[in-house]
């Protein structure tokens, strides 16, 4: 068992990653943003209380994720409960693992740093527009529906300008070589850039 | 042209879920920087979060590790287990109350078929009782099974009384006979009352079902489905299945009666009266090898969801899928404590984000 310290410090490097896939996974099931970050506290809590049971000289990633699996299934299906709405246990449990895998993809070519970085760049470099739009939703936890109200446009104008805004975030991820199979998709981006 | 996003199914690529997980993860990161130049965060927004202080996580994890159970991982709970447990603490003495709701899935669209609810009476005269309502005039369709057999009540007031004799009864019948009961439909009932009755359907999951138990501290799910389903068939089961309805035999190799009743002469020139009883041998031969588990299982649920209660015994859930293929249907129970509103009163109809 390794040191409290150094797991500490494994811990912080892995929690960007976590707190991604956390709200992947828990998009559409829940319906508020301090749920995903309880999540993502309950998660690293349990993870240090059972620190002893992880193998040091595995990566931390895949066993913080099977944690965290468990987590946002218990979360979802109490959602689920409250506003009882028939949930397939099955169907969830497939599509979160599935994301786990997409983020256990990301995180054998990148460590947490250099995503982190990748994307405030990415983001920053997003037109005005779709900047603002996703930075008062994500970062403002602010609602479609709010937004919209306060810009003056229509929820589905300002719905669009989020679902472009992250098209153009991936897009930007996978020309800076910050995301899997980036050769390839950066390669068709181009193709579609260029009419001739 | 290629799309915005690439395949979702590709686990290699970025999604629009992925890009959505690493946008709040980078606002996350970046609150009290890029976020206090758009809005003052208001106060249901995220606190403020670094991994730096180290010692706010280690005073978490010291006060849910207090808390919060120790297992987090699902056990390997035996199915058969959980179903004995499951039929042990029905058998108990005293009453459950479960609202019931029927829902019909035709196409993308859902629909209320009917709702009421259903009481389980256990001791020394076990019973089961309880009622449908037929539409939202407030009539009801009464029905209910005791040591005599089963038993409805129409809007006409009629009792009519399936006797328990034969198959009936409180004990499980063959599987292979699941789904054929016309004297149940006859009382009007959208559903056999057997897949609405607990103790009925818990013994049929026994057989001819993959059963699996996820298990957590505060809760445990059973699921079963059923092995003729697509993903699970064996082909050749299936080849067989469908030349056994070919021939006009039900795939336990019996023969339908009604059905050269009704046409009134034999069928591919076969030898034999109406009510000719033609085997299907290799259909037979399957059942008995055990490649076509179950039996036929017509009209048996495909899935059935049991969900407990903390304790692990009583059932406080039970969503059952059942097969018919035009109009498949889905019976939902759901445990009242005495003095429950019903689900009605606080449907929540607001949309996710």
């Amino acid at each position: 068992m390794e040191s409290p310290d150094t797991f500490d410090r494994r811990l912080a490097q892995e929690r960007f990653l976590l707190v991604g896939f956390i709200a992947a996974a828990c998009r559409g099931r829940v319906a508020s943003s301090d749920v995903v970050e309880d999540l993502v506290q309950d998660t690293l809590a349990i993870a240090w209380t059972r620190r002893s049971e992880f193998d040091a000289s595995r990566p931390l990633g895949p066993w913080l994720r099977g944690i965290a699996v468990k987590v946002v299934m218990g979360s979802v299906r109490r959602e689920a409960r409250r506003r009882r709405i028939a949930m397939d246990d099955a169907h969830e449990i497939v599509r979160i693992e599935g994301l786990a895998e997409r983020f256990a993809a990301i995180e054998d070519q990148l460590d947490g740093r250099q995503l982190a970085e990748g994307v405030r760049g990415c983001v920053q470099a997003l037109p005005p527009t779709f900047r603002e739009v996703l930075e008062r939703h994500y970062g403002g936890g602010q609602s479609i529906s709010e937004i919209a109200v306060e810009l003056g446009i229509s929820d589905d104008l300002a719905s669009k300008r989020a679902i472009r805004g992250r098209a153009l975030v991936a897009r930007c991820l996978r020309s800076k070589g910050l995301a899997p199979g980036s050769e390839e998709r950066h390669a068709a981006d181009a193709r579609d850039e260029d009419p001739s | 042209m290629t799309s915005a996003f690439p395949d979702p199914c590709d686990p290699t690529q970025l999604d629009d879920d992925v890009v959505h997980g690493l946008m709040a993860a980078h606002a996350s990161e970046s609150v009290g920087a890029t976020i206090a130049r758009v809005e003052p965060r208001r106060t249901r927004s995220m606190p403020s979060i670094s991994m730096g202080p180290i010692a706010a996580i280690l005073l978490m994890a010291v006060t849910l590790a207090v808390l919060v159970p120790l297992a987090i991982s699902p056990s390997s709970a035996n199915a058969s287990e959980v179903i004995g447990s499951a039929e042990a603490a029905l058998a108990e003495p005293g009453s459950r109350t479960y609202e019931i709701r029927i829902t019909r899935w035709g196409g993308p669209v859902a629909s209320r078929l009917m709702q009421g609810e259903i009481t389980h009476v256990a001791g020394s005269e076990p019973r089961s009782f309880g009622y449908l309502e037929l539409d939202d005039s407030g009539k009801r369709l009464e029905f209910g099974r005791d040591a005599q057999g089963t038993w409805f009540k129409g809007p006409d007031g009629q009792v009519r009384r399936r006797t328990a004799e034969g198959s009936d009864g409180r004990e499980p019948r063959d599987p292979s006979q699941q789904g054929t009961k016309p004297a149940a439909r006859q009382a009007g009932l959208p559903v056999d009352v057997d897949w609405m009755t607990l103790d009925s359907v818990l013994p049929r999951l026994k057989k001819g079902y993959d059963l699996q138990v996820v298990e957590y501290p505060r809760w445990k799910t059973l699921i079963a489905r059923r092995q003729w389903m697509p993903n699970g068939i064996d082909p050749k089961a299936a080849a067989e299945r469908a030349e056994s309805m070919r021939q006009g035999t039900q795939p336990d190799g019996v023969a339908r009666e009604d059905r050269g009743a009704q046409a009134g002469e034999t069928r591919g020139g076969e030898a034999g009266g109406a009510n000719a009883r033609r085997p299907n041998a290799d259909m037979q031969a399957a059942m008995r090898s055990g490649l076509v588990t179950g039996g036929a299982l017509r009209g048996a649920p495909l899935r059935v969801e049991l969900e407990f209660a903390p304790d692990g015994r009583v059932i406080e859930r039970a969503r059952i899928e059942l097969d018919a293929p035009r109009a498949p249907r889905t019976i939902e129970l759901r445990l009242k404590t005495p003095g429950e509103p019903s689900a009605d009163d606080d449907v929540d109809l607001g949309t996710w984000e």
